[in-house]
């Protein structure tokens, strides 16, 4: 599984673009460590801890009304994260449950929200807001 | 506490509460952070996003949820929400006069872009502050 030129090159370039720019913010304000060994790092931790943890104990996300990820919706997003991390884009920030049996991934920078949303049904999706406007949503099907 | 039914409209002083599951991480303490899914419509929103009124209970009886897990409350003025455009109704229900909603945020219309800008203004320019964990201890 990986990021290939099948997928819809409008939203991939749209994706590289951000996260490349965040990526260089996060160098910046992180100093020593490479930004890539960095991101490696942290997207080694989204799946070794939270989701791996995740999918081990879904009931540690079960509460009143909330429909926690099953371990297939965790399992894909495991896929998901690596085929992002061995693309070289850099890490989320935030990795959590949707309330709807979903995962969401983000990253924020200046005003720019970056979202993947891996829902219950298998679907993913990409967003982009900007200073709270969805200026960008498209499903991605080929990762 | 009001002995009313609950059917009377939501003047703009009204404070309404947001109940959210620690368990979820969508309110980051540490930061004070609260994320946007903490305003995202669930199965159950079918007729709209959930609130309650602060002025038929008390934070820490809004609060009540699964035993043995703790929430946060996320404070909304009415009239806020009313000059931002979210329309936010009286919806009672047996036992819980204070319950009320906005009905355009329901699961159904999750994905519009209404309902998606709406949570980003929700979490991050109108809730006036998060109050929590309830209960302080489990």
């Amino acid at each position: 599984m990986s990021l290939d030129t099948e997928r819809d090159s409008a939203t991939q370039t749209r994706i590289r673009q951000w996260v490349e720019t965040t990526a260089s913010d996060d160098l910046t304000i992180t100093g020593e460590i490479p930004d890539k060994e960095l991101s490696v790092r942290g997207w080694n931790e989204v799946i070794n801890y939270t989701l791996i943890e995740w999918g081990k104990s879904p009931e540690s996300l079960d509460d009143d009304g909330i429909e926690p990820p099953n371990r297939q919706t965790v399992r894909r997003a495991c896929d998901i994260a690596i085929a992002l991390r061995d693309s070289g884009l850099p890490c989320p920030e935030r990795v959590l449950p949707n309330g709807n049996g979903g995962i969401v991934f983000e990253k924020e920078a200046g005003g720019r929200l970056c979202v993947f949303e891996i829902e219950s049904d298998g679907l993913i999706e990409y967003r982009e807001f900007l200073n709270g406007r969805l200026v960008h949503q498209s499903p991605i099907d080929k990762l | 506490m009001p002995d009313g039914d609950g059917s009377e409209p939501i003047t703009g002083d009204e404070l309404l509460y947001r109940r959210i599951p620690a368990s979820q991480g969508w309110y980051d303490p540490q930061f004070s952070k609260l994320n946007r899914l903490a305003f995202n419509p669930i199965k159950f929103d079918t007729t709209g996003l959930s609130l309650a009124r602060g002025k038929y209970k008390s934070a820490e009886l809004i609060a009540v949820g699964q035993p043995g897990k703790q929430y946060y409350l996320a404070e909304l003025r009415a009239q806020d929400l009313y000059d931002n455009g979210i329309n936010v109704v009286p919806n009672p229900l047996p036992g819980d006069p204070g319950h009320a909603e906005i009905p355009s945020m329901t699961y159904e219309s999750r994905k519009s872009t209404e309902v998606l800008e709406a949570q980003i203004l929700l979490a991050e320019k109108l809730t006036l502050r998060v109050l929590g964990p309830f209960p302080e201890h489990v």
